[in-house]
Order: C-alpha cells, then structure tokens, then sequence
C-alpha cells in the first residue's frame, strides 16, 4: 500500500484519493512483479528461440533482446500497462496537490524561514534541456516548472508521487537510498570522518538527509537545478529539524571553490543526465573533492554486469519512461568514467549494500566485508534489493 | 485567500505507443483509469459496511474520514490483489503452461485431426 511521507508537509487524502493510490500501488505490484514474470517466461519460451533462429545467434545485446521482444504480446500488454501505471502514479496524488499546496503555502514559507537550513536560488541559472525540455519518469511539469512565485508544487508532487511510486520500499522518509549506503560506509571507515559533504543532483533530498544524519558533525551541501524541488526539499529538512545548505547549481558547473568537499555524493542521479554533461561533472567533482576524499554515486547496475535479457528489462526506462539518457549512462564503464575525471585507477571502488529498511540496519553493517557481489537483487526490486554505487578516492 | 493552483495533466513529449492502432493504447489507458475506479468504489462500499457492522449507523463525516484498521487493510489488500487476477485473467495468457510454438503446433494437430478428408 502507498505510505505517505511521515513530516508536518504531508498531504491531506480524501477517502477515494486514497484509495486511488492504493490501488496504483497494487497495480504496480502485479506489473512489476506478475508481468514482469511472464514477460521473462515468455522470452525463453518463444521469443528467445524464435530470435536465435532468425538472427542465427542468441540476442547477446540488451538492444536485440528489445527488438526481438517488440512485436510480442505480452511485451506489449506489459509495457502499456506500466507507462499507465507511471502516469496513474502522478494523477493519485495531482489533485490533493492542487487542493492542498495553496492551502499550506504560508507553512511552507514558515518551514523554509525557521532554519536550521540555508536555501540559495539562482534565477539565472540556465535550465539544462536533459530537464526543461522533456519529463522525466512521466511527471508532468518535471522538476523545473513553477505555477506561481515561489511555486514548490512539483517538489510536493514529486514526493508524495513517489511515496506511491515506491510502496513504502525505501522507509516512511524515503531515504533508504542515502541512509543505507552512508551506514555502510561509516561502518567500514570508522576513522573516515567527513567535515563536508556535498549531494548532486539532489531534488527533494530524500537522499541528502541520511547524510547529515549519520555524520551529525558535518556541514552537509546539497545542489539541483530545479527551483521548485529545491524550495520543498528546504521545508520538508526544516520541518524535519535536519540542517542543509541547498543551492540552485548545475553539477557540471559547481560554484564551489577547489578542495571544499570530504564527499560528493549522489543518488538515481546520472542515468538522467547526458554523457557529455555527467564528464564534466565528474572533473567537477574531483576538484571540488579535497585529498583523501571520496566521490560516490549510488546509481542502477551497468548493463555489463547483467545478462542481455536483465539488460534489456532495466533499458526498458530509457525507451518508455521518458529517461532518455539512462541507457547511454548505464553502457559506460564506471572505473572508466572515474579514471577520464583524474582519479587513481586504484582509487576506484564500488559497493553493493544490502537496503537497510529491507534487511535491518546489521546486515547492512556486516555486508561492509562482502562488498561487490552483483546477484539479481543488485539495484532492482526484488526479494530484497541491495543498492549498487560506484565511485572514486581522490588520493590524499 | 489562495491562489488557485492547476497542475498539468499531460507530459511534454511524445506519448510513448505500442499497439499497431494508437486507439488501442488509449483504450487501455481508458480500461486501466476505470478498473481504478471500480476499485475506490469497491473500498467505499466496504468502508460503509464495515462502519455499519461496527456502529449501525453511518454519517457522511465519519465514512470520508474512514481509516482501515490492520487487519482490515490486509483484507482490502488482498481483495485489490485478486481483483486484478480477475480482470487481467487474459493478458497473463501467453505465459500460461503451453509455449505459443507448442500451442500453434497442438492446434494444427487437432485442426488436421478433425478436419474431413483426415
């Protein structure tokens, strides 16, 4: 069932409304978990063999097993049903944001006046296209569109959206993500103690909080280029009591001066942002980084660690979901991408960190031994999901 | 005072399609938003039941502020889960015990079976 964010921001629901969201969310359950099934069955009973005649080889790429699946029913039906299921997500929660946002626009001046936050906008920023032009995960409106001064509508929406969107997977403040991964790393570097942390790409800062909260003496920065997300994501920490600087920045253009940063983290940050655009904002982020600091990114697996079909299932975003930069990110080689910014060869690292609202914050804690195991729980829901990041150290 | 605040409904860009008609892909999205309905209805119907059971009477107010306890959540849920077994019975077809290879090459056998000059 959808789980509400737990803060004084949270929307009112009518009886209905909820009940809309909650059916959403078990549509979502049979599409990703029944459907997908059968999607996967199919392929090895039909498609599979069918493509291996024709093509006189198996479909070895994530892009043939896609076209080898397009004219087939079951794709279709599956691939229909989930684009409705996204829209149907944002539609549950549109109207109470409609409803309600005028409503609490004085309190959520409130929560962004009282602190313990700072919030920086730049009106002159220019919007990257990757985010202005098109909207992504099916939102309408994106992360950038403002319906009034000082308009937080699409942080609202995005957040009580995605509180549908994850049926209460990633923990009632949905900082699974940023909460699992800053555990594991705390555990495994007991004497690495950051003074400053920096989240890239950050929306809402679902993912920036953790940070803060695991590293309760650091000062902890976080950026997006989106207003609106930027002014809900400054209440929702202030309404929290959690302290962040938030700033209206492009990641690969930082304003920050060089050596600022003991950590530059982000989370489901790259996959939506262009190639050329995620080189530089990795050279960005070596230079803001001071020696011995750590760059880290928890992100979807890359196509190289899974098969062709597990491939193809993660790529399916890219074509439909309106991400149209996650495929081309998730071809790269991480070590790669890290090693074209400056770091180390052997600075690189990545981690694969069992989910602490799944598994309980110990296993979380004991898996800092068993680091880099793929299996095909690695970034994807499934019986338990691990998250997978990459990154880098910069050397001292 | 407030501003009133409208939303957009749709997204920008091309709508992603996958049928060879565009009008099946809205049909879907059609039959898709009216299952959702039927489902609200359904937890409002049985919402208005349970008050009823537990009160014996029911008021507006009391039924819009409705909040299923535990076990009752888990029933609703439970309902929603089978209720979308039912209605989306066919599409789960393909993936049934036969491979479609193995259901063309049956059905030629029984057409050939019983067809006269056999």
């Amino acid at each position: 069932m959808a789980s509400a964010p737990h803060h004084d921001l949270k929307l009112g629901t009518t009886l209905d409304e909820t009940a809309r969201q909650d059916f959403v969310a078990t549509l979502r359950g049979f599409v990703l978990n029944d459907m997908a099934g059968d999607m996967s069955q199919v392929y090895e009973q039909d498609v599979k063999p069918r493509a291996t005649r024709e093509m006189g080889h198996e479909p070895a790429t994530a892009s043939e097993v896609h076209k080898a699946m397009r004219p087939n029913l079951t794709f279709k039906m599956y691939s229909s049903m989930r684009v409705n299921t996204q829209e149907m997500v944002w539609d549950s929660v549109r109207e109470a944001v409609q409803r309600e946002v005028p409503v609490w626009r004085p309190r959520l001046k409130q929560a962004g006046a009282k602190g313990p936050g700072t919030l920086h906008l730049n009106p002159d920023l220019e919007i990257p296209r990757s985010v202005s032009a098109i909207d992504v995960h099916l939102l309408p409106g994106n992360y950038d569109s403002e319906h009034g001064p000082e308009d937080a509508s699409q942080g609202v929406w995005f957040d009580h959206g995605s509180a549908v969107f994850y049926m209460g997977l990633l923990g009632p403040d949905q900082g699974d993500i940023g909460r699992s991964i800053s555990t594991f790393i705390k555990t495994k570097y007991p004497d690495f103690s950051p003074d400053k942390i920096l989240d890239l790409g950050c929306t809402i800062g679902q993912n920036t909080l953790p940070w803060a909260q695991t590293y309760p003496d650091a000062e902890v920065h976080a950026i997006d280029v989106g207003a609106p997300v930027l002014r809900y994501a400054h209440a929702r920490a202030n309404a929290l009591g959690v302290g962040v600087h938030w700033h209206q920045m492009n990641a690969s253009s930082l304003d920050f001066e060089d050596e600022t940063f003991d950590v530059v983290w982000s989370s489901m940050f790259w996959h939506e942002v262009p190639i050329k655009d995620i080189r530089k904002a990795f050279k960005e982020a070596y230079r803001v980084l001071k020696p011995g600091g750590l760059m880290l990114h928890m992100e979807l697996p890359p196509n190289s660690t899974l098969s062709a079909y597990d491939g193809f299932y993660l790529d399916w975003d890219s074509w439909y979901n309106m991400e149209p930069f996650y495929k081309s990110f998730r071809d790269q080689d991480p070590k790669a991408l890290c090693v074209e910014a400056g770091f180390p060869a052997d600075g690189f690292a990545q981690y694969v960190v069992p989910s602490v609202n799944w598994f309980g914050e110990e296993a979380t804690k004991q898996a800092v031994d068993e680091q880099g195991k793929f299996d095909q729980n690695t970034g994807r829901f499934a019986n338990g999901i691990s998250w997978y990041s990459f990154g880098a150290w910069k050397p001292e | 005072m407030t501003d009133e605040l409208q939303l957009p409904r749709h997204t920008r860009g091309k709508r992603p399609h996958f049928f060879e008609d565009p009008a099946v892909d809205q049909m879907m999205s059609v039959v898709l938003a009216m299952a959702a309905e039927v489902s609200v209805l359904y937890d409002r119907v049985d919402a208005m039941q349970r008050l009823m059971d537990e009160k014996g009477s029911l008021s507006r107010a009391e039924l819009e502020a409705y909040q299923p306890d535990e076990a009752a959540a888990a029933e609703r849920q439970a309902r929603r889960e089978a209720y979308l077994q039912r209605i989306f019975r066919v599409v789960r077809r393909e993936a049934g015990t036969f491979s479609t290879e193995e259901a063309e090459t049956y059905t030629a056998e029984v057409e050939a079976e019983l067809s006269p000059g056999s």
